[in-house]
């Protein structure tokens, strides 16, 4: 599992569409509204999955960026430091 | 414990987006659950020079979760693409954790105390035939532990850093236009400009964090006009509301040409340009023909000539020359006409890395002042760095082969003196001729000794040379087989350059050591290790110490001060001295904060000054000058040369640039030419190949391509092809393409419709990939003042690849 906070900043703070949009995305849980800006949780199977997720947040009409703010690492990471650890 | 992490890293991910959205800098994101036992900590991102702070969660001993900083004011909380997977690059599975010695022919596990002891002896054997070859990621105490053991210690100024890869011109341009290197501005100005001018400079790729800065406020309701000058349109082209696209090289003519229209209009600013500029110019196109000019510092001229030599570039010659129509030209001299506008210029490689790179750099300050668009808040140019480190490391300790510490040069006798008196070193010590500049280096170490080749044995530390070299055959590759050359490198992993290595020393990397770096507005940022180094991976710091003491064992009379002493002798609270030069007891005291406090009195004499250790222990980084208040408070500089800002200008003098060339606190107005790049597309090589690099991907890739996250957004690398130029030849994405130039070939993957899109005739190679060495292809040509070498433009061709191209890649 892999777990974001994004901040999607919109072209128009009145636009509703987006959050609507945002808000029917499996795995998407929305913050509090702020103004322009609309903070995110993004909970994604894997990888892959998350970052079709993001492209497709970036890709909504009335989106004008999707910042990334957190990334909690997944199991697979901490894997990694097993295997990184000395051999001698 | 699992489900319990989830959920805190779910409600951690949802406070820092909140607090994010509501750039609300006192909101923390820290978890009020006390069955949480992550700890956190503050650190500045690994990459780039934007110098983004992140709070690193580490638990176990591992670090398990990233956060952008709320409390930074770089980022306020904000991370890109890369800056979100930082912690990753800690964990590739092939990381180095033990000396490697390359024995009949293969690398062999040796201990530290082998290493350093072959390594030592191979110095000791020609001492004035080794070479240090360091970093913008140096850390400021391993760039300054490096510099003194070879200035100070061996006599020996052979080292230069890999900023001469990408700063160099930046560094030529501010010294001869200032009298002192880094920006007079700061991020804060892309808060207040009416009007940003990216020079060649993909901004949202390269500096994603303060790009978003901008969009921010253009999300926010603000009027910000963004025009974007380049050779091809990027992903920060989408943003922009003007593009000019320019043929290679021709900024020099567009620079002209605004400085000219500014005078034909009488729209300049007179009374800026009166009271704090003069006039210079290129030494090489001085119309009064004197002679022995130095190149850095050109020849006066009078407003007049300067006048005669820039009324040739009118908006139509401009046009003839650059392919940007002239009504742009005009457009773009009228938004520097405008006083009422807050004009910020920014650039980085585009600039920088270009054969007239100093002059270039030289023409952008030029017409901020030319129009006073200069030293308000909104009002800079400023260039950005691609390192964390080149302005504190490279620059400000000065790692170059003909610097020292705090802007002195190594040809200054006073200079030599301040430096010899600090480090408690007998007279004369240092060495007043300059080392061998980057290229010169490995071009002298590849060569054959009995053919001149007079450096015998390279230090690398925290760089790539083997990859991010021009010409990698003539001055890397042709390495192989001269018996008596000696290659050393610290590194974190397997690279292009440790392949060539003789010697291969594990390294400590970002929070597994502690830390301080300088970011491209002047902010110098501490963190401490977090976590532990695998294996017998160590600091680069120590290896430097290590490495003198063996030698003053062994006798190198150099390694003593005039005291007899140690030149890195580190006491602790008691006065009893530390032997940091042995691991065990490295961490004993805090090697870092002895160094740094050592070097900060080196930085006043050009008004540098930066904060104390445990002052930025307390900040996300603080921007010097750094000056202590009458309440005891320390306070930072945003605008320098600005008396409303900077404390170092003296009461009534609204804009004084203190370090002036010409004595007289004014900046320097130049005039360079347009004069056409070494190499251009003709008949046999008909493109342009321009080369750089991708969001997701960090310089040379080695540790962005141990992240999987970014590998697979970005796997290998690619040629961006132009539609059109596609079409004719009939390609289809992902075709593979042999590309050559004259001094090398590489079969790729075509990129038709990507993230860039280069005009006809013109193709781009990204120069992450190691399996993939674009710079097999690129050109060794140098800018003549700054010898930074050219990566933007050479020619090419482009054909399919056959079968057994692809197979050799």
């Amino acid at each position: 599992m892999v777990i974001s906070g994004l901040v999607v900043k919109i072209e128009d703070p009145r636009q509703a569409d987006v959050a609507n949009a945002l808000e029917s995305h499996r795995g998407i849980t929305l913050g509090e509204i702020d103004g322009a800006r609309i903070p995110l949780v993004l909970e994604a199977d894997d990888d892959r999955a998350s970052r079709l997720a993001h492209d497709q947040i970036e890709s909504l009409p009335g989106v004008v960026s999707v910042d990334v703010v957190f990334c909690g690492f997944d199991d697979d990471a901490a894997g990694l430091v097993e295997q990184s650890q000395p051999t001698s | 414990m699992r489900v319990d992490r989830r959920s805190f890293l779910r409600a951690s991910a949802m406070a820092t987006a909140t607090a994010a959205a509501a750039a609300d800098a006192t909101a923390a994101f820290r978890s009020e659950n006390p069955a949480d036992d992550i700890q956190w900590d503050k650190a500045p991102c690994r990459f780039c020079g934007t110098g983004c702070h992140v709070q690193v969660g580490v638990q176990g001993g591992k670090v398990v979760a990233i956060a952008g900083d709320q409390q930074a004011d770089v980022n306020k909380g904000l991370l890109c693409v890369k800056g979100y997977h930082v912690g990753g690059i800690l964990y590739g599975p092939d990381r180095l954790t033990q000396p490697l010695l390359r024995k009949n022919g293969e690398l062999a596990p040796v201990t530290w105390d082998e290493a350093i002891d072959v390594f030592a002896q191979k110095v000791m054997a020609a001492p004035d035939r080794f070479a240090f070859y360091g970093s913008g990621q140096w850390t400021i105490p391993e760039g300054y532990a490096a510099q003194k053991l070879m200035k100070g210690g061996l006599s020996n100024n052979h080292i230069d850093p890999n900023a001469r890869l990408c700063m160099a011109s930046a560094v030529t341009g501010f010294i001869s236009t200032y009298g002192v290197d880094e920006p007079a501005g700061c991020y804060d100005d892309l808060d207040a400009c009416d009007v940003l001018i990216l020079w060649g400079n993909n901004m949202s790729e390269m500096h994603p964090v303060l790009f978003s800065r901008v969009l921010d406020r253009k999300a926010k309701g603000e009027t910000v006009e963004i025009i974007d000058i380049g050779t091809r349109r990027t992903r920060t082209t989408r943003y922009c509301q003007h593009y000019l696209e320019m043929r290679p090289h021709t900024d020099l003519a567009i620079a002209n040409g605004i400085a000219h229209l500014l005078i034909e209009k009488d729209a300049f600013d007179k009374r800026f340009v009166e009271q704090f500029c003069n006039f210079r110019v290129d030494p090489n196109f001085d119309p009064q023909n004197r002679e022995g000019a130095n190149p850095l510092f050109g020849s006066p001229i009078s407003f007049d000539e300067y006048k005669a030599l820039v009324k040739p570039y009118t908006p139509e010659e401009v046009e003839r020359i650059s392919g940007v129509p002239a009504a742009k030209i005009r457009y773009l001299a009228e938004r520097f006409a405008n006083p009422k506008l807050r004009i910020t210029s920014t650039w980085c490689m585009g600039m920088n890395q270009h054969q007239r790179g100093t002059n270039i750099n030289r023409l952008v300050h030029g017409i901020h002042l030319l129009s006073g668009h200069f030293g308000k808040p909104g009002d800079a140019p400023t260039s950005l760095t691609g390192q964390p480190s080149a302005c504190g490391t490279a620059r400000e300790v000065g790692t170059l082969a003909h610097a020292l510490p705090g802007g002195r040069l190594v040809a200054k006798p006073e200079h030599r003196q301040q430096c010899e008196a600090l480090w408690n070193l007998p007279e004369g010590r240092i060495n007043g001729a300059p080392g061998y500049h980057t290229v010169l280096m490995w071009e002298k170490f590849c060569t054959p000794t009995d053919e001149g080749g007079d450096i015998s044995t390279i230090f690398v530390q925290v760089t790539n040379p083997g990859q991010s070299l021009p010409d990698l055959q003539k001055l890397f590759r042709n390495k192989q087989g001269l018996e008596d050359k000696f290659l050393v490198v610290s590194d974190v992993y397997p690279t292009a350059t440790t392949e060539l290595a003789d010697l291969v020393l594990p390294a400590a990397m970002w929070v597994e050591k502690n830390g301080i770096f300088g970011n491209s507005e002047r902010r110098t940022q501490q963190w401490f290790r977090q976590v532990m180094p695998p294996g017998e991976a160590r600091d680069d710091t120590w290896m430097t110490i290590a490495l003198a003491h063996r030698l003053m064992e062994l006798g190198h009379p150099g390694m003593k001060d005039k005291d007899g002493n140690f030149i890195f002798r580190t006491t602790d609270e008691d006065g009893k001295e530390v032997p940091i030069w042995e691991w065990k007891h490295y961490y004993d005291i805090n090697v870092d904060r002895a160094l740094y406090e050592e070097y900060r009195p080196l930085t006043t004499m050009k008004h540098k000054n930066v904060a104390p250790y445990d002052v930025l222990v307390e900040h996300r980084g603080l921007r010097w000058p750094v000056v202590q208040q009458p309440d005891g408070s320390w306070r930072e500089t945003r605008f320098r040369f600005s008396e409303f800002d900077d404390p170092f200008v003296e009461k009534g003098k609204e804009i004084q640039f203190y370090h002036s060339t010409t004595d007289d606190d004014r900046a320097q107005i130049w005039f360079a030419p347009y004069e056409p790049p070494i190499e251009e597309p003709d008949d046999e090589y008909p493109f342009w190949l321009c080369t750089g690099r991708v969001l997701e991907h960090w310089h040379t890739g080695t540790m962005t391509m141990r992240v999987k996250q970014l590998r697979d957004a970005i796997p290998q690398a690619y040629v961006e092809v132009n539609r059109e130029d596609a079409r004719e030849m009939n390609l289809r994405n992902g075709e593979q393409l042999l590309v050559e130039t004259r001094r090398g070939k590489l079969a790729l993957p075509a990129w038709i419709r990507g993230r860039g899109q280069p005009p006809r005739g013109t193709i781009f190679i990204p120069f992450f990939d190691e399996r993939l060495r674009v710079n097999d292809l690129t050109l060794n040509a140098t800018c003549p003042v700054s010898k930074e070498p050219d990566y933007k433009k050479c020619a090419a061709r482009v054909r399919r690849a056959s079968f057994t191209e692809i197979a050799k890649g």
